[in-house]
């Protein structure tokens, strides 16, 4: 795998970046890496390596150190000119996906497993073969599929539905980028080809940049069925949320858009005021109908109006005195970034 | 039923015209009522057994079987075959969907179930309502108690027997020592009961058996390009791990026109179906795997099995090699050999084992999210009350029995005489056939490879086709 994939996240000014980077591509919620994602401007990218792997990770990191594409200050890790030249000809000359927020709100293990069956299944069914293997894919799965295509009233407009469908999706796409895309996938007497051969065909695509596309695209696909109204929308559905808010997070959130106070939350759902505060920081990051001003008073607002200048990103809780607490002054932050925004 | 109308049926549900060696007196005696031991060697289509069975009885077949991908392939195969009632109970599911399967149990022709799954109560309920007509357990010498491949949930299975009344049984496997055949009964029946075993030569007179030294990894790098270059495919290396199988199979592309793939456990399954379809489909003319590959492929016209490291044991070697030359046609198996892949085998297989340091730390109480096969036996034996040295005892006999294994291998290497002659010795075959040139290379012997050489071929330089033609020919609208 290529290192330098995580110079994209790093900044020539920002040190404090290198466990956010790996907390949000990996999905691992805490207030903090999520404020500090944020920040970064990288939470679109929540979940897109949900199984990357810590050790390895720093591994990479410590690599890309070595090469002097990172250097490292007393507070952390920053690009150094090195590493912004290295960024800029990674961006050049990779694939990297285009649609990251897709894999907060799709479950991609599973689609990625049933994608390639839908398409099998249909083309076999175009040519009335019921003689043939079935794409590799989880007996789970299997069963996930065999439930949406026995609900299915009419089979025949199947195929030139998902045909049309696809043939709409993938022309508006570079054809070099459809043409990988197709050439993965198997259908009626016809194997696909692994993303390791494709990628030996094609000088321009390393491994890692097929498996990016093919990623990227699938979800895409996904996303493009929800949008519509064909019977495989009732394939993605079961698959997809909108909701960003942890399960925990958002009944909070539920109790506090019912007018509850924080005291009323913590009691009714027996947890701490400090969980409840966290969540509702979670809340106020991902979401965009936040009402801060049920948290923050007139008088605090204007005093912090007053006290901070500047970019968000520095201000400093000292400059307050003890006079607000942490949670609003982190609130009235949030607030502030996601003006800017 | 006779063997014309056994023939007829195989035709009808498998489209093959001949059994193979063992196939019909298994059947046979199954059909007979009789409850039976098959060792047959792999390759020679066990499975066929129980399935055209099943067809004739036409009652439920429940099959034991330990591994997920052998399952899946499993499963794959009798769909292909048109039989759509088939499903696979294991962990990989969730609570609903087991839920779901085992509501609509009745309704399933054959059943796979992995030997874990036999604990939970409700999978145990639900399979002994219906009227089981053959319980299969595969890969049967997972039950000795002793042996090297003991899973302890394999001796759940006698009891779980008797909770559906004891029906017609068929234990299999490819390898069996005596030992093990005894142990195997013992433990799957009662004493009352009389079954019948049915075995069958391990040897595979069509397959010629070399070996080559390499005094250095670059000689033997040097070696295989010469060999596979010359040699006539579709061809198996085997590996014993991943990263080489990976390097080797992209050397293989650079250095000679051969389109070769690696195959293991670290590939997606839509890379591993690919690959194991595309080599069925002659796509690709070698793939470099690990052991995990070829379990439940059938492809028959397999020319060619080299071994790039040392398989674990010589039953391990007999199984990968039995690959090769499944249509009965001249074939060659190849095993590569440096003295520094006897430090990687003994890693692999004798370190694994837990010390007396792992006995002594082993806590019992722990909830293991995922066991390992080792933490399994191990828990077993602290749950039979076992005393610790005792178990200290099991594991450093087990590490002498592994080491004993290496050397029978090794020998198998440097021995002077016949290797067929060797091998056939250790699985105590009372026929042991002439050596002659077509049986192996005796050792210090130039390996001649003219009846195993091919025709150079050339291939098309493989280019992606344009999307739109790709949907014109997936979906015929």
């Amino acid at each position: 795998m290529n290192d330098d994939k995580w110079l994209l996240f790093f900044s020539d000014t920002q040190p404090r970046r290198h466990a956010v980077i790996r907390q949000v591509l990996s999905n691992k919620r805490t207030v903090s890496s999520l404020y500090w994602g944020m920040q970064y401007h990288i939470l679109d990218w929540l979940n897109v390596e949900p199984e990357l792997d810590e050790k390895q990770f720093d591994l990479q990191i410590d690599n890309l150190c070595e090469k002097g594409y990172l250097a490292a200050t007393s507070k952390g890790l920053i690009l150094s000119a090195a590493g912004i030249i290295q960024k800029k000809d990674y961006q050049k000359k990779s694939y990297i996906i285009t649609e990251p927020s897709l894999f907060q709100h799709i479950d991609e293990k599973q689609w990625l497993e049933l994608l390639p069956l839908l398409i099998q299944v249909i083309s076999e069914l175009s040519y009335h073969n019921h003689r043939y293997y079935v794409v590799g894919s989880s007996i789970r799965a299997q069963l996930f599929f065999k439930n949406w295509y026995q609900n299915i009233a009419n089979k025949n407009d199947l195929a030139s539905s998902l045909k049309q469908l696809l043939k709409l999706f993938l022309e508006h796409l570079p054809q070099e980028q459809s043409n990988i895309f197709m050439a993965l996938f198997s259908g009626h007497e016809t194997i696909g080809k692994t993303t390791e051969q494709v990628a030996t065909m094609l000088p321009k695509f390393s491994h890692e940049d097929v498996v990016s596309l093919w990623r990227d695209l699938s979800m895409q696909f996904a996303f493009f069925l929800l949008e519509g109204d064909s019977n495989f929308r009732r394939l993605v559905v079961p698959l997809s949320t909108k909701e960003k808010l942890s399960k925990s997070a958002l009944i909070t959130y539920q109790l506090f858009n019912d007018n509850l106070s924080i005291e009323q939350i913590a009691e009714k759902r027996r947890l701490r005021v400090s969980t409840i505060k966290e969540h509702l920081l979670e809340s106020a990051i991902l979401r965009d109908d936040f009402v801060y001003h049920r948290l923050i008073t007139t008088d605090d607002y204007s005093i912090m109006t007053s006290t901070f200048i500047g970019e968000t990103i520095d201000w400093d809780y000292k400059q307050l005195d003890d006079h607000i607490e942490f949670f609003k002054f982190r609130l009235f932050q949030i607030e502030r970034s996601k003006r800017i925004e | 039923m006779n063997n014309l109308q056994l023939k007829q049926l195989l035709k009808q549900y498998f489209g093959y015209s001949e059994f193979k060696k063992g196939q019909i007196e298994i059947i046979k005696s199954l059909l007979a009522n009789n409850s039976t031991l098959g060792i047959l060697p792999t390759g020679t289509g066990k499975s066929l057994c129980y399935q055209l069975t099943g067809k004739i009885i036409r009652k439920p077949v429940l099959i034991i079987s330990p591994l997920l991908s052998l399952m899946n392939d499993q499963v794959e195969q009798l769909k292909y075959s048109g039989e759509k009632k088939v499903v696979a109970l294991t962990s990989e599911l969730s609570y609903n969907e087991k839920d779901f399967i085992l509501n609509n149990i009745a309704s399933y022709s054959f059943i796979y179930v992995s030997p874990e799954m036999l604990k939970n109560d409700k999978v145990a309920l639900q399979l002994s309502k219906i009227d089981i007509g053959l319980l299969v357990v595969d890969e049967a010498h997972c039950i000795s108690q002793w042996g090297p491949d003991f899973r302890p949930d394999y001796l759940r299975i006698k009891n779980f027997r008797k909770l559906l009344h004891c029906p017609l049984t068929l234990a299999l496997t490819a390898t069996a020592t005596s030992e093990v055949a005894h142990d195997i009964q013992v433990n799957l029946f009662d004493s009352s009961e009389t079954s019948h075993v049915i075995r069958y030569s391990v040897d595979r007179p069509n397959i010629f058996l070399a070996v080559h030294e390499s005094p250095s990894s670059t000689e033997k790098n040097m070696y295989l390009i010469e060999l596979i270059s010359q040699l006539n495919g579709p061809g198996l290396i085997y590996f014993s791990s991943k990263k080489q199988a990976d390097r080797i199979s992209e050397m293989i592309r650079i250095k000679t026109n051969l389109r070769a793939a690696s195959y293991h456990a670290d590939l997606s399954v839509m890379n591993r179906y690919t690959i194991q379809h595309q080599f069925m489909e002659n796509q690709l003319d070698i793939v470099c795997a690990t052991s995990a590959f070829g379990m439940g492929i059938n492809k028959q016209d397999v020319r060619y099995v080299i071994h790039y490291h040392l398989p674990s044991d010589l039953s391990s070697y007999v199984q990968e090699i039995g690959r090769a030359g499944r249509d009965g046609k001249r074939s060659i198996a190849v095993l590569l050999y440096s003295k520094t892949d006897i430090g990687l085998q003994q890693q692999l297989s004798i370190d694994s084992l837990p010390d007396d340091f792992d006995i002594d730390n082993f806590n019992t109480a722990s909830e293991l999210d995922d066991p390992s096969s080792t933490d399994r036996v191990l828990q077993y034996y602290f749950d039979q009350n076992i005393k610790t040295d005792k178990i200290k005892a099991i594991f450093s006999k087990r590490r002498k029995e592994k080491l004993e294994k290496l050397n029978v291998l090794l020998r198998y290497i440097t021995n002077d005489g016949c290797r067929r002659k060797y091998l056939l010795k250790y699985f105590r075959e009372s026929v042991i056939p002439e050596h002659n040139e077509k049986c192996c290379q005796l050792r210090g012997e130039e390996l001649k490879l003219n009846e195993f050489k091919f025709e150079k071929k050339k291939y098309k330089e493989d280019s992606l086709v344009n999307y739109k033609v790709i949907l014109e020919s997936f979906f015929k609208t």
